[in-house]
């Protein structure tokens, strides 16, 4: 087991062996050896439970997920023993009830435990025998779903030759294939998607993990070969599933990611099973995890001029002019040095500064300059950042001038990607002057400035679980100054931005140029920078 | 009427919306006037990027009626609101006047004097480094992350942390721990956290339904850090943030009140669930 921390599960395991005198053998990660997770490891040795700390040579990591009860059934999947497994993330586990394939298992712990240590924890103790303590009693109906399946494989990596040797003639030949891959970067296995793509239905399900970085640039070029990528993405949730479904009969799982390491370094297991039954049953997991994802960006990279016909013309004219092109050769953060003032201050923890931003939009004057990491989504039900927008939209109305630099994540998975640009197609109608920031710089301030002499700065969002107080601790300070201070304007105004805001359009162009020249390199970069030129 | 601007790009604007833009040539006789309403300029900053001085008599919802110096003779103009970005007033005075600054500032609570230093980036990174090289009595933190970091700034500041906490220093870390916490960041939380214990900083945790969000570092009894960056390395070099110090014994101990109502809803590390 990579990773344990499930109270229910530790407790069942040292019940198991200090009141029922079974023999418990665990196997784990040096992950689990560090100081946040030794207490659970000496727990159980203290409880009887022989605990080996194992690791592969070189670099890799024991990374299963896996365990053989009494010789006859084997449980594994992608799920580690922990509260987040069983709670939030979208995992699997299999009861395999096969005492072959227990023994398969059984022989390799025994293998690989030549690469272990007994855990040096504090001797195991004597604990009294008490047959009454609390096990829990199996359930009367397991959970999840019974399928049978024909026929069985497992692989122990390091074997990542072997396993392509039977999974890709079983891909290359595939009509539909069902993927959901926690991480995927093995560079055949995606080429392979990538080339089958064309002829075969091919879904791959990602977290959000995977989108970022060079993973961004891989997941395109699978969606550009045809390839229906999703990303799932949520806070404090995972789709962690290992697991692809091929012409709804074959299915592979385990711990493993289809990444090298995983295959050719860790220690893992991949299960193939031929179970037309099972596979519907992973099948449907997949479209209720497709169903919560967000499809993978459309936007191809598109080199023409802008064109000034695409711009809005509904956008206010009062509106300072925008354009021309982001400059793509200086995409870095502009330092911006301290600079001092004197004044009053008050100090607004949690709930209370959603008022007196309130007040101090209500009252602006002249100005209200503004940098902001997260403008949270517009939903039915958020009355204080309604009241927040509905007093920016009225100063708008008063003639005050409102400048408003928003976020913009370096991925579309970011949910704030699209959030971002709603509120800055709503807010550029209502006459305030919203830009998104460059992508490749995280503007992650939190900031208001009015008349450019009040100024409230701290760690609240604009989110409504911020502005309410309700599921965040936030501080912030409120600060009047004893007169203005310019530079607070300069340095809102000099944050890099995208240049180009007239329409939706034209700064989606541009975020998605900005996105493919991060994600290219050295003569690719070159050439796609001369292109840019050319255009212009 | 000509008025001498910084960027002549303005006539775009007066092409753009006539209506709006009805600059009144009112031409003042007046001259002897002149040398008092000219003595403090204000500058408007306009939004086509154009700037130019004048001087303020009047603010109507609509318009700022401005006596303006051509180059022949002062004018009054009415400047449309509309057609401002903002205006920085000739003295600080004018500006607490015109802005209502004092009575925002009661409205609001805003009663403590403090200085303040407004703080980018690096500069957030450094003035920290400095105050806590400089602290006396103690060092409060309530952080979202907590992590020793590769970055040279953050090892600093949690060395000289963990250095005055060894000489007797009042030092306490407080930082989030949610149960959903993913396992890496987890592992370097604790693991950090564990460091800070052995050399007698005082860490626990906030692990409830509310995420502990806040990035607060309280100096002495005087100097409060708070703002958007995390103590890490993203913080201090990477990500545009924005920080100030607020120099004021008044605020401090609103924050440490404030810290403390958080000390009592949080836990130490051998109480937190995993």
């Amino acid at each position: 087991m990579f990773y344990i921390s499930s109270e229910a599960l530790v407790q069942a395991l040292c019940s198991l062996s200090a009141d029922r005198g079974i023999s418990v053998r665990v196997l784990t990660s040096s992950d689990m050896e560090t100081t946040a997770n030794r207490p659970v490891l000496a727990r159980l040795e203290e409880h009887g439970v022989a605990v080996y700390v194992v690791t592969p040579p070189g670099s890799g990591r024991l990374h299963h997920k896996c365990a053989v009860v009494d010789g006859q059934v084997v449980l594994t999947g992608a799920a580690n023993w922990s509260e987040a497994a069983e709670q939030s993330n979208h995992e699997d586990v299999l009861a395999l009830y096969s005492a072959e394939l227990a023994g398969e298992y059984l022989a390799h712990f025994d293998d690989i435990q030549v690469n272990g240590n007994r855990f040096e924890g504090p001797p195991p103790s004597k604990v009294a025998h008490r047959p009454n303590s609390r096990i829990p009693l199996p359930p009367r109906n397991l959970p999840g779903m019974a399928a049978t399946a024909d026929w069985a494989r497992v692989y122990f990596t390091p074997a990542r030759q072997a396993i392509l040797d039977d999974l890709l003639p079983l891909l290359k030949n595939a009509h539909t294939v069902d993927a959901g891959m926690y991480l995927i970067t093995d560079r055949e296995l995606m080429d392979t998607l990538a080339q089958i793509a064309s002829n075969a239905t091919v879904r791959l399900v990602v977290d959000s993990i995977a989108v970022s970085g060079r993973g961004l640039g891989d997941l395109q070029t699978l969606w550009d070969a045809g390839v229906q990528v999703v990303s799932f993405h949520k806070d404090r949730a995972s789709m962690h599933l290992k697991a692809v479904v091929i012409d709804n009969r074959h299915v592979w799982t385990g711990s493993a990611n289809w990444t090298t390491t995983a295959l050719d370094g860790n220690y893992e297991d991949v299960l193939w099973l031929d179970s037309p039954a099972l596979a519907r049953l992973y099948s449907q997991k997949l479209d209720d995890t497709i169903a919560e994802s967000q499809s993978f960006e459309t936007k191809a990279l598109d080199l023409t001029a802008p064109d000034d016909s695409r711009a809005d013309s509904e956008f206010c004219v009062e509106l300072p002019a925008t354009g021309p092109r982001t400059n793509f050769t200086d995409l870095g953060r502009v330092p911006f040095p301290a600079f001092e003032g004197t004044g009053k201050v008050v100090y607004l923890p949690d709930e209370e500064m959603q008022p007196a931003l309130r007040r101090l939009i209500q009252t602006a004057r002249q100005s209200i300059f503004i940098g902001m990491y997260v403008f949270s989504e517009q939903k039915s039900a958020a009355p204080f950042t309604e009241e927040v927008i509905r007093d920016l939209e009225a100063a708008a109305r008063r003639g005050v001038y409102i400048y408003m630099v928003l976020y913009t994540p370096p991925s579309t998975a970011d949910r704030l990607d699209e959030h971002h640009s709603n509120w800055a197609e709503q807010l550029r109608r209502a006459g305030i002057d919203v830009r998104l920031a460059l992508p490749t710089v995280p503007l992650h301030m939190k900031t208001i400035v009015v008349d450019l002499s009040k100024v409230i700065v701290g760690s609240h969002n604009w989110s409504e679980g911020a502005l309410s107080g309700k599921r965040v601790y936030e501080s912030s300070a409120l600060i009047i100054l004893d007169g203005q201070e310019p530079k607070l304007a300069d340095f809102i105004l000099s944050r890099p931005t995208i240049s180009d805001m007239r329409s939706r359009d034209l700064w989606r162009q541009e975020i998605t140029t900005l996105r493919h020249l991060v994600q290219s390199g050295g003569t690719a970069r070159e050439t796609l920078l001369e292109q840019l030129e050319n255009a212009e | 009427m000509k008025i001498n601007r910084r960027k002549s790009s303005c006539a775009k604007v007066l092409e753009a919306t006539p209506c709006r833009l009805i600059w009144a040539a009112t031409l003042l006789t007046g001259f002897c006037l002149v040398p008092a309403a000219f003595a403090q300029l204000d500058t408007f900053y306009l939004r086509d990027g154009s700037s130019f001085t004048g001087n303020i008599v009047a603010e109507t919802a609509d318009a700022y009626r401005t006596l303006v110096q051509t180059p022949t003779a002062p004018m009054m103009t009415n400047v449309p609101v509309r057609a401002v970005r903002y205006v920085v007033y000739g003295s600080p005075q004018k500006a607490r006047a015109n802005l209502d600054l004092e009575r925002v500032a009661r409205a609001l609570h805003a009663n403590d004097n403090a200085s303040i230093m407004f703080l980018p980036t690096e500069a957030f990174g450094k003035a920290v480094q400095d105050a806590v090289q400089s602290a006396r009595s103690r060092i409060w933190i309530l952080a979202y992350y907590i992590s020793g970091g590769s970055h040279e700034t953050i090892q600093a500041i949690y060395d000289t942390v963990r250095q005055k906490a060894r000489a007797g220093l009042d030092a306490l870390v407080i930082s989030e721990f949610g149960k959903g916490t993913p396992m890496p960041i987890r592992n370097a939380t604790l693991n950090y956290a564990n460091t800070l214990d052995e050399d007698g900083v005082t860490v626990r945790f906030i692990q409830e339904y509310r995420t502990l969000h806040k990035k607060v570092i309280l100096v002495d009894h005087d100097k409060t850090f708070l703002g958007s960056a995390n103590l890490t390395g993203m913080g201090v070099s990477y990500s545009d943030e924005f920080n100030v110090l607020i120099q004021s014994e008044p605020f401090a101990r609103s924050v440490e009140a404030d810290i403390r109502g958080i000390q009592q809803k949080s836990k130490p590390i051998n109480e937190l669930g995993y």
